[in-house]
């Protein structure tokens, strides 16, 4: 394999892509963040 | 390379077509593994040639059928290489002697991209209350709930804060931790809100856990299987989210009309707050999933990394490396905005960091936890316990984020640069083909 394939194929891995150009597709997590941080009374006082 | 002897097609694949900006049509193919399942989009033309693995045929076989039916597409070799370093590794095509129901390979780390992961509610609890509430999504009820919103946010912004009633130096300990029980049950109806718009489209195995991402501690909802519906849809089950947690904001102000007790209004500043956060397009949440659903890029983020490299194959290689985007042109130009703007973001992400993190937290961390301790021995009553350990707990998820997210971005450069350096030998050296 010479090395230019070897590079493709090394930016594919991290990607989800392939050299083929088939792709994992990534898990869905939806997420929503909580206040926490901006609820203490350092936050709340300079809100 | 060896001759496999009757591969086939694996009998527990689900295909199904998947709606993205692809420049070429795709295919959703669902395989299962030992854990989840896991799903790939996949050129078209792949699945009729993984269709051509009937179990009877050889490899040579199978691909002469395919090339029967495609003439001068691709040759022979190059089909050989994608079904034994691509469609057999993936498990979309099994060997006889191979358990077809755990196929499935996935190179995605499990806790995906949050830097901690930690289910709370499987799928067996998640699912019925999801079917349940997926009535929500019936459109003359979601014309209402948007109007709601509306009204609840002109009255608050527009009069209720407005008339200088709030004061944040008012709230003691106490209100403190009530606000924070508010955000997280609001949080938890967000999350219901997703799963809800996925079950109303037919989705299952859906479940709910905590993690942290960034420095966000945040609540999750995996609903992988919306992959499977058009991208309109995915964009409902995207803002159902925003969608519940509006009415759990409604619930806060009639609560705060009914009582005048200003804790239901600072939930509800507070509760928005968050929910401008999860709108943000460069932080993976719903604003990341909307834009990627409306524009149909999928990996909206890997795509941005893989847009990046093809600049520097453009700049650093030969020249002749094609480009690695499959996507429309539209959809390409849309990718090129959101990669720029999302530097722009980056770059602001690390400056906030360094302020709240580095100037901030970190420098008081052990001061706090000092007097933390000093204060729990002196004797302190539960509330202000209960207070104490939640603040020093935030506190540490941060700074543990925070430094997850600049090692990861230290590594990331650190590739970054070792990829330069290989296009650039490989841009060097005579071509091997």
């Amino acid at each position: 394999m010479s090395e230019k394939t070897l590079s493709n194929n090394a930016l594919g891995q991290d990607l989800l892509i392939d050299e083929f150009e088939i792709i994992e597709l990534e898990d869905r997590l939806e997420l929503a963040g909580r206040c926490n941080g901006r609820c203490d009374s350092d936050a709340l006082a300079a809100a | 390379m060896d001759e496999l002897k009757n591969p086939q097609a694996n009998p527990h694949l689900q295909t199904s077509a998947f709606d993205s900006d692809a420049g070429q049509p795709m295919i959703l193919c669902v395989v299962p593994s030992t854990a989840d399942d896991v799903r790939f989009a996949v050129p078209e033309k792949y699945v009729e040639l993984v269709r051509a693995f009937d179990g009877n045929r050889s490899e040579d076989e199978a691909i002469e059928h395919f090339q029967n039916a495609n003439p001068g597409l691709f040759e022979k070799e190059w089909l050989r290489r994608l079904i034994q370093k691509s469609l057999m590794p993936k498990g979309l095509i099994v060997r006889p002697d191979q358990d077809a129901a755990q196929a499935g390979t996935s190179v995605q780390p499990k806790r995906g991209f949050l830097y901690i992961k930690l289910p709370i509610l499987p799928s067996k609890v998640v699912d019925p209350i999801a079917r349940m509430l997926s009535f929500m999504f019936m459109k003359p009820l979601m014309v209402i709930g948007g109007l709601l919103f509306i009204i609840s946010h002109v009255y608050v912004y527009g009069f209720l804060i407005q008339l200088d009633t709030v004061d944040f130096d008012a709230l003691d300990t106490g209100s403190i931790l009530l606000i924070l029980l508010f955000s997280t049950l609001a949080t938890m109806c967000h999350e219901f809100g997703h799963a809800s718009a996925a079950a109303h489209y037919g989705c299952r195995r859906m479940s709910i856990g905590w993690g942290v991402y960034i420095v966000y501690t945040v609540l999750w909802t995996n609903v992988s299987e919306a992959w499977k519906l058009p991208r309109r849809q995915r964009a409902v089950v995207d803002i159902g989210g925003v969608y519940f947690e509006s009415l759990a904001l409604v619930a806060l102000l009639l609560a705060y009309m009914h009582t005048g007790n200003p804790v239901f209004l600072f939930a509800f500043v507070f509760i928005d707050f968050s929910i401008l956060t999860t709108l943000n397009p460069f932080l993976r949440m719903d604003g990341y999933w909307l834009v990627s659903d409306i524009f149909g890029i999928v990996n909206l983020r890997k795509q941005q990394t893989n847009w990046f490299q093809d600049i520097a194959h453009k700049i650093f290689g030969d020249g002749d490396q094609p480009p690695t985007t499959n996507l429309t042109k539209t959809a390409k130009r849309v990718l090129a905005v959101y990669s720029v703007l999302g530097v722009v973001f980056l770059v602001y992400l690390l400056f906030v960091l360094f302020d709240i993190v580095v100037l901030n937290v970190a420098s008081g961390f052990p001061a706090r936890v000092t007097t933390f301790a000093q204060d729990l021995a002196a004797g302190m009553d539960w509330l202000e316990i209960v207070g104490g350990a939640l603040e020093i707990f935030w506190r540490a998820m941060m700074l543990i984020g925070a430094t997850y997210m600049l090692i990861s971005l230290v590594q990331r450069v650190g590739r970054m640069f070792a990829k330069v350096g290989a296009l650039r030998r490989a841009a060097l050296q005579p071509s091997a083909n």
